[in-house]
């Protein structure tokens, strides 16, 4: 039975010093979902003996079925702290006077890297992180990417080795090697911390450390659970020391000689590492004891260690007991709501650090003061993260977080997208929210109003919201900070209905399902095409299943998987370009150059934007990338859609009426870098000069009509004389292997066009991490392919990195160059004008 | 207008139409029916008639007006540059001469027009019969399949006989007769008169079917002159009307049970037809070789599903007019504007003649055009003129997109009227504004919205056109939406007459000079 009501839940939220918004984060596989469980178990809404395996925050049947988690998914819960530990929370903002329950909001995300958009969703909203690492595979590649991200949203982590049932009973390592890895692992986390936190930051130092209780271990699958505290509490009571000097004493280099009584810090023959004394021998001598069937041993420890059985559980033996006594003795949700409560932050903790990350207005703001101070009287901020499928079709719940402020039913709203501006009208809606809801896994529960500090569910909202979003009451508020995710929709496909006539059925699930993914997009091409664009392989394959069966609902064929290419130059054009507008009375000259090193990446990533200050802009340009100060001063604009990696920059002399024309040139700059000449893909890392222009006096002869058309032909003709290039999407790909499938991992990355950059052996395992650059558009099947040459052994993980130049010239139709190909293709593929562009079509003569 | 715009070297480099000049077999009267012409002037009484060619033509325009000039004794007047379509007749030309009657030679969409009398010279093109029915013969295998005829207006003169050999084979086959109006009666249900296929003429004098009795019997009557075939002479009921053509479906058969033959060569006509029955089958006959293509229009009307998108989208549509001579063209105007309004959008009309990138780009705010033009001008096919296509939407696209009501299917209506009362799309659109709703677009993936927001206050009381004032001082706020914030979004505003100049005025020196295909201080390099 669950035991809390809605009401006790609705009662806390007030007191926001007692929450605590969480999300669990690792790797894929390393059992965030089952160890989630115990916490559910532990709140009353699964058996306990079923936590591990029900999985209950894998809420589709695709999850159950793949044993995968697809979609985050959010739970709120409800704990009492005995008064012990209440007192172990010294902060004072860290918890209520007088009030023992606290309230955990907890979602559950993703590993697979595939989804990671959905971690990104679940980390905006929360403020502390349960970082699950496998203690048997150790940090993988996604473990850092999560922990990273976290850092950067400002997340506080805890940490917990799990699977700790395995490196007993599988890999049978002794006490001090299980020590050991324990200990690289805390450390491989600590160094991800300290590379991407700033120790003297808002957040102050955010290491993880066993010795205070922040490093949980246990084994999620069946239910048991540690941290050095548990214990420490245990001997405090039986030596009769003060538990919190019993801590330090339990982890690191400490070592306690039985005889002498004496602690020491450096091993010698007759002393002891604590850690392996006090709290693995225990647990080695149980695993032993009963997974040998040594009844008598097994009876003696029990009552050792005071752990009392029901009759039932009494008979069981083998793996079935083991996992009832280590459960009985140790529950994982008892440890990990411990670790919660004590080490991860309340609201009220969280947002004055967080506040001026998640603002993009003044940090000084009524708005901004409100999520500083988590103040329910202030106005009403809360950052919409995503949409989550209602039973009503085609409906869904925004989910989100109140930072400020109190949301509830029947409220009058202001309904902010991304491209809202303050004062425009764009993007801004003012409507009612029908229903405030609490999400509860595959649950949810209404509520009449939601405080600040809070994660809840509207209805009511969806239409007016794409994915994500700022719903506010203040006339004056800005958005909250768009999420930048750490993943980019590098695959497509192109669907159609099956059925022609189906095609309306079609758009509107595309539509849909464009609002239930974070990251999917759906466009329609100028072609008629339907593209639905993913991070891979794994997130299109469910976004389709998605599409045709809940979305749409109509029988659908897929193309083969495609990816997109970028259109770029080789060296700068080998003349001046000149285009004559239609009237033949303007005339533009142009040459195109390729953006230096690195500078098209400080582009997408924000480092350079439109937005800059030209000044500070220009100073960077000069010093970073040897940009003339004149020049820097003079871009026109960013494209494609004005923030793109190509620029447009105005390198004339004394050109009269030029300023009258920037309009129209920006805008046929807009439209060229959108639809490249070649195969009508978006540039890239192309800088344009605009040299000289020659204008008819006549202001009418000088016009959009003119000009637009002409900039377009002389972009495309600066480019057609600068060694046209293609650069492809490139993956990151770690694959972890045992040895001995090593070289099937090599040969075939060779097939595929794969770089292996870095091979080692993760310490303590006898697995190996190769590290890869494979490019996306050799991606496809590879992890079928993978297993099938390493006898289902290797796992890979690929995440989109970078762009890379293909080597050939697409222009070249002789030697049947890759580049050529994809050209032709292509522009088959979109209907364009089958064979190569012309340069006369662009190129003007005098 | 093209001289404005142009060089007029493309309008001389345009190749023409493959097929249209006469072959040598065919003399002028056989062509141009100059006999005939001269007949119906003087039936008609009129003394100032308009000769309209198409661009094709035009080379033997001034012998075919000298013929006819010497039969009437007074001059007639030939219409060169057509200002929309060549297909549709060009009322404006005429008019700038004060015309009373115009004749039209070559291939028309047989839109009917809406003030002065009309004849339709078809002109022709060689029809190789035998050529014709060996390739249906050999292409299409199902023998019990009903088909239905269409050809090119060029091959009426053919179709009697053409009908009659296929019909050997083909027991099934419906022919489609040719729809002329009257010339002066704009209401679309009524004016109608069928030219049955016997008669070569497509002269208006003879109606002899009474406008008043009902469609019915009309439809039994012309389809008994064509079909001699048992089956086809039961009861009719169903008479399908498209493309200025018209067929009698027997009373126990549907469209979906048809496919089409259509005689001609590609263009415009067929593109038209091909869309408006996309899920049909077509066996395209090219009548001068027999050659065949089997071809159908579901992929051109699946691939326009991003127009939708565009029209939801857009903030500003243009209504751009297409042609000043198709009957209700102001109509389906004033529609359009409605439904727009309706939608919560701005509109704007623009009379540009041929519209091409150039012209549009001047109007580059105007995100999407619906284009009001005969259904075969309405279709702009994308690897023809890639820029257009995409900013070009037909009034059906409008509606399906804009109306909550009018529903997307495959039958893709190219024909305007139909969405005027009495049409077969015809669905009443109120100018109540529709009720804001939101969703994503598959474009841009922001959100799109439709509608009118309710909390917006009018400035302008638009009905009586009177000044309100806001409070207190603002008279007007003339840059809220449409074209007015798009212009205020410019960098450039135009010139301040309150700053100095920047460049000081000194002395007055030389310019250029020259013409702008190369001014006289450049080197002329040759192309």
């Amino acid at each position: 039975m669950v035991n809390f009501t809605v009401e006790e839940i609705r009662e806390l939220m007030d007191k926001k010093k007692n929450i605590r918004n969480m999300s669990v984060i690792a790797h894929v596989d390393h059992g965030k979902s089952t160890l989630t469980d115990s916490l559910v178990s532990k709140a009353g809404i699964i058996a306990s003996s079923r936590a591990g395996e029900t999985r209950f925050t894998d809420t589709r049947k695709d999850e159950q079925e793949r044993c995968i988690t697809i979609k985050s998914t959010a739970i709120s819960m409800y704990f009492k702290l005995c008064d012990e530990n209440i007192s172990l929370i010294t902060h004072p903002d860290q918890k209520e006077k007088g009030e023992s329950g606290f309230l955990i909001n907890l979602i559950d995300s993703p590993g697979h890297v595939d989804f990671s958009s959905e971690v990104t969703a679940a980390l905006r909203v929360t403020d502390g992180a349960l970082v699950v690492v496998d203690c048997v595979s150790g940090v993988c590649v996604q473990t850092e990417t999560v922990l990273r991200q976290a850092i950067a949203e400002r997340i506080k982590p805890v940490l917990f080795m799990n699977k700790m049932d395995r490196a007993l009973l599988e890999l049978q390592l002794e006490q001090e090697e299980l020590y050991q890895t324990f200990q690289r692992i805390v450390e491989n986390v600590n160094v991800i911390i300290a590379t991407y936190n700033d120790d003297a930051g808002p957040m102050g130092e955010m290491r993880v450390d066993p010795s205070k209780g922040s490093v949980g271990f246990g084994s999620g699958l069946h239910g048991w659970a540690f941290s050095v505290k548990e214990f420490s509490d245990i001997y405090a009571t039986m030596f009769k020391v003060p538990a919190a000097k019993l801590m330090n004493k339990l982890w690191g280099e400490n070592f306690f000689n039985k005889k002498t009584k004496k602690w020491a810090t450096i091993k010698s023959p007759d002393n002891e590492r604590a850690f392996n004394t006090y709290i693995l021998d225990p647990i080695f001598k149980l695993f032993d004891a009963i997974m040998n069937f040594k009844k008598e041993e097994t009876q003696k420890l029990l009552e050792t260690l005071k752990i009392k059985l029901t009759s039932d559980d009494r008979d069981k033996e083998g793996k079935p007991l083991l996992k009832v006594v280590m459960r009985t003795w140790l529950p994982a949700g008892d440890t990990l709501f411990h670790m919660i409560t004590i080490h991860l932050p309340s609201p009220v903790v969280a947002q004055k650090y967080r506040a001026e990350m998640l603002y993009e207005g003044p940090s000084d703001d009524v708005c901004c003061t409100g999520i500083r101070n988590c103040d329910a009287e202030a106005p009403l901020m809360m950052y919409i993260s995503k949409m989550v499928p209602t039973s009503d079709k085609g409906r869904f719940y925004a989910f989100g977080r109140v930072f400020s402020g109190k949301v509830g039913s029947g409220q009058k709203v202001r309904i902010m997208g991304p491209n809202f501006v303050p004062g425009k009208k764009e993007d801004l809606f003012e409507k009612s929210i029908q229903r405030s809801i609490l999400m509860m896994g595959r649950f949810v529960e209404a509520i009449e109003d939601v405080p600040a500090g809070n994660i809840c569910g509207l209805v009511g909202v969806d239409q007016y919201l794409v994915k994500t979003g700022t719903i506010t009451t203040s006339k004056d508020a800005h958005n909250m900070k768009v999420m930048k995710f750490s993943v980019s929709p590098v695959v497509r496909v192109a669907v159609e209905p099956k059925n022609p006539s189906d095609l309306p059925k079609l758009v509107e699930g595309l539509k849909r399902l464009s609002k239930s993914d974070p990251m999917v997009q759906c466009i329609i091409e100028e072609s008629g095409e339907h593209i639905i664009a993913g991070a891979g392989e794994l997130h299109l394959e469910i976004c389709l299943k998605d599409l045709e069966e809940d979305h749409a609902c109509v029988p659908l064929k897929k193309s083969d998987p495609v990816v997109s290419y970028r259109e770029t130059v080789g060296a700068e054009s080998t003349e001046l370009c000149l285009s004559k507008s239609p009237n033949k009375h303007n005339r533009l000259y142009m040459k195109a150059v390729p953006m230096p090193d690195g500078l098209a990446d400080d582009i997408e990533n924000g480092k350079v934007t439109p937005r800059d200050d030209p000044k500070s802009r220009k100073t960077f340009l000069c010093e970073n990338y040897q940009f003339d100060a004149t020049d820097a001063m003079k871009i026109w604009t960013f494209g494609p859609e004005s923030t793109g990696a190509n620029i447009l920059v105005d390198v004339t002399k004394g050109v009269q009426y030029l300023n009258e024309i920037k309009d129209s040139c920006v805008a046929g700059f807009q439209w060229a870098t959108k639809e490249g000449v070649l195969c009508d893909e978006n540039m890239r890392a192309v800088r344009f000069n605009l040299h000289d222009v020659t204008l008819h006096a006549d202001a009418i002869h000088r016009g959009g009509g003119q000009i637009i058309p002409t900039t377009r032909r002389v972009l495309y003709a600066s480019v057609l004389t600068a060694e046209p290039r293609l650069q492809e999407p490139v993956y990151l790909c770690e694959i972890q292997c045992p040895e001995a499938a090593v070289g099937g991992i090599y040969g075939v990355l060779n097939r595929r066009r794969g770089v292996v950059f870095e091979e080692q052996q993760v310490i303590g395992t006898p697995m190996f991490v190769v590290k890869a650059h494979l490019p996306v558009n050799e991606s496809f099947g590879f992890t079928a392919d993978l297993r099938s040459n390493t006898g289902g052994q290797a796992f890979p993980q690929c995440v989109f990195d970078h762009w890379q130049e293909m080597p050939g010239s697409p222009m070249d139709s002789t030697s049947n160059s890759k580049p050529y190909n994809i050209v032709v293709e292509t522009r088959k593929r979109k209907g364009l004008k089958e064979g190569l562009p012309d340069l006369s079509n662009y190129l003007d003569k005098l | 207008m093209t001289s404005f715009t142009n060089s007029g070297c493309e309008a001389m480099g345009r190749s023409l139409e493959d097929g249209v000049t006469p072959p040598p077999t065919l003399d002028m009267e056989e062509m141009y029916e100059t006999t005939r012409c001269v007949q119906w002037i003087q039936a008609g009484g009129y003394r100032k008639v308009g000769l309209q060619f198409p661009d094709e033509l035009l080379g033997e325009a001034a012998g075919v007006c000298q013929t006819i000039t010497l039969q009437l004794g007074f001059n007639v007047f030939i219409l060169g540059d057509t200002t929309y379509g060549s297909c549709c007749v060009d009322e404006v030309a005429a008019e700038h001469i004060g015309a009373d009657a115009v004749i039209h030679f070559g291939r028309t969409c047989l839109s009917p027009s809406r003030r002065l009398p009309v004849l339709y010279i078809f002109t022709r093109i060689k029809v190789n019969i035998p050529a014709v029915v060996s390739s249906l013969d050999a292409a299409i295998e199902d023998r019990t399949k009903g088909l239905i005829l269409v050809y090119d207006t060029r091959c009426h003169y053919a179709a009697d006989e053409m009908v009659e050999n296929i019909k050997k084979n083909f027991p099934y086959l419906l022919v489609t007769t040719l729809l002329l109006d009257d010339g002066c009666n704009s209401n679309v249900g009524s004016s109608q008169q069928i030219v049955t296929n016997r008669e070569t003429s497509c002269e208006n004098k003879n109606n002899c079917h009474n406008s008043a009795s009902p469609p019915h019997s009309e439809c039994k009557n012309d389809c008994q002159n064509n079909d001699s075939t048992k089956e086809s002479a039961q009861d009719f009921t169903g008479r399908l009307t498209f493309n200025g053509r018209t067929v009698c479906l027997p009373s126990l058969s549907n469209i979906r049970d048809f496919n089409f033959i259509y005689l001609g060569t590609r263009g415009p006509p067929l593109n038209s037809l091909l869309m408006r029955f996309s899920e049909k089958t077509f066996y395209c006959v090219d009548p001068k070789d027999g050659s065949l293509e089997v071809t159908s229009g579901v992929r051109t009307v699946m691939s326009r599903g991003a127009k939708l998108e565009k029209a939801k989208d857009a903030e500003i549509i243009g209504i751009l007019v297409g042609t000043l001579g198709v009957a209700n063209y102001q109509n389906v105007i004033s529609r359009m504007k409605t439904i727009i309004k309706a939608a919560g959008k701005r509109s704007y009309t623009f009379v540009v003649g041929k519209p091409n990138e150039a012209k549009l780009a001047n109007i580059s705010e105007v995100e999407v055009f619906v284009y009001v033009a005969c259904p075969e001008t309405t279709i702009i096919e994308r690897n023809t003129d890639p820029v257009l296509y995409s900013k070009l939407i037909t009034p059906w696209e409008l509606e399906v997109a804009l109306l909550s009501g009018q529903e997307w299917n495959l039958a893709f209506e190219t024909d305007f009227r139909q969405l005027l009362p009495g049409g077969s799309r015809y669905i009443e659109a109120t100018s109540e504004p529709r009720e804001e709703e939101a969703s994503v677009s598959l474009l841009t993936n922001k959100t799109q919205t439709l509608g009118v927001r309710g909390d917006v206050e009018v400035a302008l009381d638009s009905s009586t056109g009177a000044v309100v004032l806001q409070d207190g001082r603002t008279i007007a706020a003339i840059h809220v939406g449409g074209g007015g914030e798009a212009l205020k979004g410019r960098t450039w505003q135009g010139l301040d007459p309150s700053l100095p100049s920047v460049v000081p005025v000194n002395s007055v020196i030389e310019g250029r000079s020259g013409i702008a295909s190369g001014y006289e201080d450049e080197k002329f390099t040759e192309l």
